[in-house]
């Protein structure tokens, strides 16, 4: 028999909020910052449309699943009139680039104006609710030789998923500032686990691998590009762990959340 | 890949998959959350592909820890 040792996640503290609403919460990443939460002890609002296929987290003591589109802005300010969240973890995206290249209105649309009406819904609560969560993208940034970093690196987005998450900051930046909210970007880098819904090439490689003979030949497109992969749980724990810290440090910050 | 799962590979390059635009790095650098949160990844990239294959319903050569 194989045994083998998973690693634990790093487990944030518990968030200084009573309930949380996680947006994209039926997602790869959603499903397992919604588990991780629930876990800590905080009520969570687990909001999806249903875009990728993957069912809403179930309804438990603390979780609340809600089948509501982000675009749709009456039934998101309900949501909020309803739950009363304290801080928001916003993962929801169309984050799958060749889908964003092909359907650009699509990208535009969820991403962006689905951001914009969740900031208006957002805003109808109380000051001190008005703490987010944002999933934002490595892919922001200028192309450089170096490690990217938050402040020595130039952005510079350039295809439509990276130009609709760097709108994402501006946009929340500037609600932030005007609004008095407190933000953190993540700006996440690639993302690996069982279960993603998008993940097509390391199943690809291993049916290469596994119908090959003796030696197996594996083809693949540009082999030199180096990439920064993170595994899913991990980055559960991160976006948690900015959550936790949410009330330590300046109204508005960005990290990177890589490797 | 080859390595967990106890096969010799070897990569060709298919032109079909080339991208038109393809950057030829991106890795960020994590030092930033880490110093402020104490949040570090847990998961190597070998363990995390050891992961994944266990998870496609692929069998890791005997012997292999995931490490």
């Amino acid at each position: 028999m194989n045994f083998r040792q998973k690693p634990m996640a790093f487990r944030p503290a518990k968030p200084p909020f009573s309930t949380v609403l996680v947006t994209g919460a039926a997602g790869f990443i959603g499903a397992r910052v919604v588990r991780l939460l629930e876990d800590l002890g905080c009520r969570v609002i687990a909001l999806d449309n249903g875009y990728v296929g993957l069912p809403l987290p179930p309804a438990s003591a603390l979780t609340i699943p809600v089948s509501v589109d982000l675009r749709d802005r009456a039934a998101l300010k309900r949501v909020f009139a309803e739950h009363q969240p304290q801080a928001v973890i916003h993962l929801a995206a169309v984050h799958h680039i060749p889908t964003c290249e092909r359907d650009p209105h699509l990208a535009f649309d969820v991403n962006v104006m689905g951001t914009q009406s969740l900031l208006e819904a957002l805003e109808t609560m109380p000051d001190a609710s008005l703490n987010l969560v944002f999933a934002s993208s490595g892919a922001v940034y200028a192309w450089d030789d170096g490690p990217l970093n938050e402040t020595r690196t130039m952005t510079g987005a350039n295809d439509v998923y990276s130009i609709t998450k760097l709108t994402n900051e501006y946009q929340i930046n500037g609600w932030a500032q005007r609004r008095g909210a407190r933000t953190r970007i993540a700006r996440l880098f690639n993302t690996i686990g069982n279960g993603d819904p998008n993940g097509h090439l390391i199943p690809d490689i291993l049916t290469q691998i596994t119908d090959g003979g003796e030696v197996a030949t594996v083809r693949l497109g540009n082999t030199k590009p180096k990439r920064d992969y993170i595994y899913v749980d991990d980055v559960a724990s991160g976006f948690v762990t900015m959550l936790s810290h949410m009330l330590n440090g300046p109204p508005s910050d960005v990290s990177n959340l890589c490797t | 890949m080859g390595d967990i799962l106890g096969k010799r590979i070897k990569i060709e390059t298919d032109e079909s998959r080339l991208r038109k635009v393809d950057r030829l790095q991106q890795l960020g650098d994590p030092t930033k959350l880490q110093s402020e949160t104490g949040w570090a990844p847990a998961w190597s990239a070998r363990e995390a592909l050891s992961a994944i294959i266990d998870g496609l319903g692929y069998n890791a050569a005997p012997g292999h820890a995931g490490h």
